[in-house]
């Protein structure tokens, strides 16, 4: 019992010291994360995607996307500080309206919509029993199909970003909703609808380097990260930025590892970049 | 005065006294068998001896040196220790061979060891005399080549004493109970003990093995060894002992010569232990 | 991307986990071997030390463990990696990889101490008696008589821990290092095809079926005597 207690007693005490250690070095408030706004990187715009050949399932997202562009969509927008982004219209045309397979017709059969995410704020966030309850894709999502048929049930589905493609061949999940950027690599790949939102891909660096790293050429000796599979990873394999690359597993956690230090130069989404940034406040 | 003197070992681990004010003298050459009752403190009294315990009080010389003093013990430091260890050779009740050595390497792996050690006193004593270091380096040699082949001619002279040339590399594993304990015979033999101590050889073995391990410890005493022998085999100690000591509970109970303790005995303690061994026997 | 340079990348991710292991192993043996020394001191702040810091080590999960090593120089010490690297002048894969080798060892090293431990106290005590009365010194009896010994009886669970260890190395992604299981899985879903997840499990198996066979000649070797 003795030797228990002072077991105890010496991990508490080394907890505390670790503690102790972090509390006696306040972070410094002046070094935040900040866009890079020197560099023009690839602008691009999100989708929402389907198995390749799922045409009709795209069609009807679609039509239900242009069909709230000025309304729902406008409102839903604002509450994230996304209006500006919009890039459907009601005028927009939805180029897979001829489509014949039966995608939509098994999705009204099964009742359910299965969609994938992952945690990308203010794209999709706040999970309460597995479900994010708040994100610009996550209303947009509910709205639109609440517009096409309100008796299919919405589920959304947690997904590793890299594993996206395979999750919508593998029948895992219907569709992909979670600021997937529109290449033509993708569109190969999968069935894309048409654009919903504007992003870009930026490079975030923290304030205390941002007159080092202010350009591309500035950046060279930098450790980059991205978010696996993701475009910014392809921007800075494309445009050569950086000496080092560091594969991360999400977004997030490429941010968090440029707050700590471990990258110089991340490239990610323009979207999520202000948020992140604006928490820092 | 006595080869071996005792005097007045007191032991007690924890509240518990083993040992209460022990006496005992033995003579060079001398066989003394030690009987009593399991808890009467006799392997304790052997541990003592060989410097696995340390007495709480007491004292013991060895042809007339102190060896051990109660009052001073404490100041005795590792080598020290190793040192008077030497003086005696102790064969325990469960054999405790290495096992991963075999017969010959059991044998002679101790002397092999110590032999190092007189290595690095020697080349000491070869820079001291400034002799160059190739001259040391060849001395050295010589001088361990020659200590090996003692050493392994001892070692094979031993297995012809125990009787066990044929099994010379053999491991313990492949050895009965009784071969084995031979062997424990010969590898304490190996270091030239003045005094060899036995804990009961003998009470570990079948019954049909006893009597080739017997007929080892006899053989020695014809050569005149000295030895301490604690053992339940009556029969034995008659034969082979000078003088046969009792212990019960912590005291030399009686002593005396082996027909005296085993025919006449004295104390009610001692006859109520010899009824008790012979009722098992009769059994 | 073709077949050869599917199996090449797959390849350098092997390398890593191969990397990983030996690098483990040889560090986290002996070291091991020390705490399970610590852990049986009569000198009791060794002692406790070493037990507690067995405890909190086999209690936690090592992927934890793993990501706590990464976390350190920010969190406690307020240094950020990139500073790290670049005073050392070293790649940030390779301080990740040292990160995740660290946490390894200490991991192991905890694991590998309670095996000796056990085969340490699992050796009679008549074996430290008979090499005292034979004049040996602890350092003789220990070097001479109980190591062997103790070596005997750990080897089959140390092949247990050792196989294991070859597919923790997985675990080392989350640290950022590109081993094989992770580069088999990117590999899959950039191509959305399940073959290199094949390929690095062939990779595994034939890894393991060799380091079987080994310890099975090695317990062999050990055999020639037994208890």
């Amino acid at each position: 019992m003795k030797k228990f207690l002072t077991l105890l007693l010496s991990l508490v005490v080394a907890l505390t010291a670790c503690v102790g250690l972090t509390a006696c070095n306040p972070p410094e408030d002046t070094n935040k994360p900040v866009i890079v706004s020197g560099i023009t990187l690839i602008e691009e715009q999100y989708g929402i995607a389907a198995k390749k050949g799922n045409d009709a399932l795209i069609s009807k997202v679609n039509d239900a996307l242009i069909a709230l562009a000025d309304g729902q969509m406008k409102t839903i927008a604002n509450t994230y500080g996304l209006a500006s982004e919009i890039a459907v219209t009601s005028t927009t045309t939805n180029p897979k309206a001829e489509a014949t397979d039966d995608s939509w017709d098994k999705i009204v059969t099964k009742g359910k919509v299965i969609i994938g995410y992952t945690i990308f704020a203010p794209i999709a966030y706040d999970v309460v029993n597995d479900q994010p309850t708040k994100g610009y894709d996550i209303e947009l999502a509910k709205a639109v199909f609440a517009q096409l048929d309100p008796n299919i049930e919405v589920e959304f589905f947690k997904i590793e970003w890299s594993a996206k493609e395979a999750m919508l061949e593998a029948g895992t999940i219907d569709l992909v909703w979670n600021g997937l950027t529109i290449t033509p690599a993708r569109s190969e790949e999968m069935c894309i609808s048409i654009p919903y939102l504007n992003n870009k891909q930026v490079a975030v660096v923290m304030s205390k380097n941002a007159e080092k790293y202010s350009t591309i050429d500035g950046m060279k000796d930098a450790i980059t990260g991205a978010e696996d599979g993701s475009a910014g990873e392809e921007q800075i394999a494309a445009k050569q930025i950086g000496s080092e690359y560091i594969k991360c597993k999400s977004q997030l956690d490429a941010f968090n590892m440029l707050k700590t230090g471990t990258l110089q130069v991340i490239v990610i989404d323009s979207v999520m970049a202000n948020y992140y940034i604006s928490l820092e406040d | 005065m006595a080869y071996l003197e005792i005097k007045n070992f007191n032991k007690s681990f924890g509240n518990t006294e083993v040992l209460k004010g022990i006496d005992l003298e033995m003579e060079k050459g001398e066989v003394v068998s030690i009987i009593g009752s399991s808890g009467s403190g006799k392997t304790t009294l052997l541990r003592c001896i060989n410097f696995l315990e340390t007495a709480d009080n007491g004292q013991m010389l060895l042809d007339g040196d102190i060896l051990f003093d109660s009052e001073t013990a404490k100041k005795d430091n590792d080598a020290i220790l190793r040192e008077k260890r030497l003086n005696f050779g102790l064969v325990f009740q469960s054999f405790n061979l290495f096992p991963q050595y075999s017969v010959i390497k059991n044998i002679t792996l101790a002397p092999t060891l110590l032999l190092n050690d007189k290595l690095k006193v020697y080349k000491k004593q070869l820079k001291d005399q400034k002799l160059s270091s190739h001259d040391i380096k060849a001395k050295l040699h010589d001088f361990k080549e020659e200590q090996k082949k003692i050493i392994d001619a001892d070692a094979e002279e031993l297995l012809v004493k125990i009787g066990l040339t044929e099994k010379r590399d053999n491991y313990p594993c492949e050895l009965s109970g009784g071969q084995c304990q031979r062997v424990a015979i010969a590898r304490a033999l190996a270091l030239k003990p003045k005094i060899l101590c036995f804990d009961e050889p003998t009470s570990a073995l079948d019954p049909e093995l006893t009597g080739e391990v017997l007929k080892v410890i006899k053989s020695l005493k014809d050569e005149d060894r000295t030895m301490i022998i604690v053992t339940h085999e009556m029969g034995f100690a008659k034969n082979v002992s000078d003088k046969i000591v009792f212990m019960a509970d912590g005291v030399i109970e009686e002593a005396g010569n082996p027909v005296q303790i085993i025919e006449n005995p004295k104390s009610e303690k001692l006859k109520a232990f010899l009824h008790g061994v012979s009722n098992k026997d009769g059994e | 991307m073709e077949f050869v340079e599917i199996i090449q990348m797959l390849l350098d991710g092997f390398g890593k986990t191969l990397l990983l292991f030996a690098i483990t192993l040889i560090a986290s043996l002996p070291l091991g071997l020390l705490i399970s020394f610590g852990s049986r001191s009569k000198f009791l702040p060794v002692k406790w030390f070493c037990r507690g810091l067995v405890w909190v080590i086999r209690g936690t999960p090592l992927m934890l463990q793993i990501l706590a090593v990464t976390l350190i120089p920010y969190y406690v010490f307020r240094i950020g990696n990139s500073d790290i690297t670049s005073f050392l002048d070293i790649k940030m894969k390779w301080l990740l990889f040292s990160y995740a080798a660290i946490a390894f060892i200490i991991n192991y090293a905890c694991y590998f101490s309670e095996i000796f431990r056990g085969a340490i106290e699992s050796v009679p005590k008549g074996q430290y008696e008979a090499g005292k009365v034979l004049g040996m010194t602890k350092n003789q009896i220990f070097r001479k008589v109980i190591l062997f010994q103790v070596i005997k009886k750990s080897l089959a669970p140390v092949s247990n821990e050792v196989i294991t260890l070859v597919k923790d190395t997985a675990l080392a992604s989350v640290a950022g290092v590109l081993e094989l299981y992770t580069t088999a899985q990117s590999l899959v879903n950039t191509y959305v095809v399940l073959t290199p997840l094949l390929y690095a499990a062939i990779f595994y198996l034939i890894f393991n079926g060799l380091l079987t066979l080994l310890f099975g000649f090695i317990e062999k070797k050990f055999s020639f005597y037994s208890e």
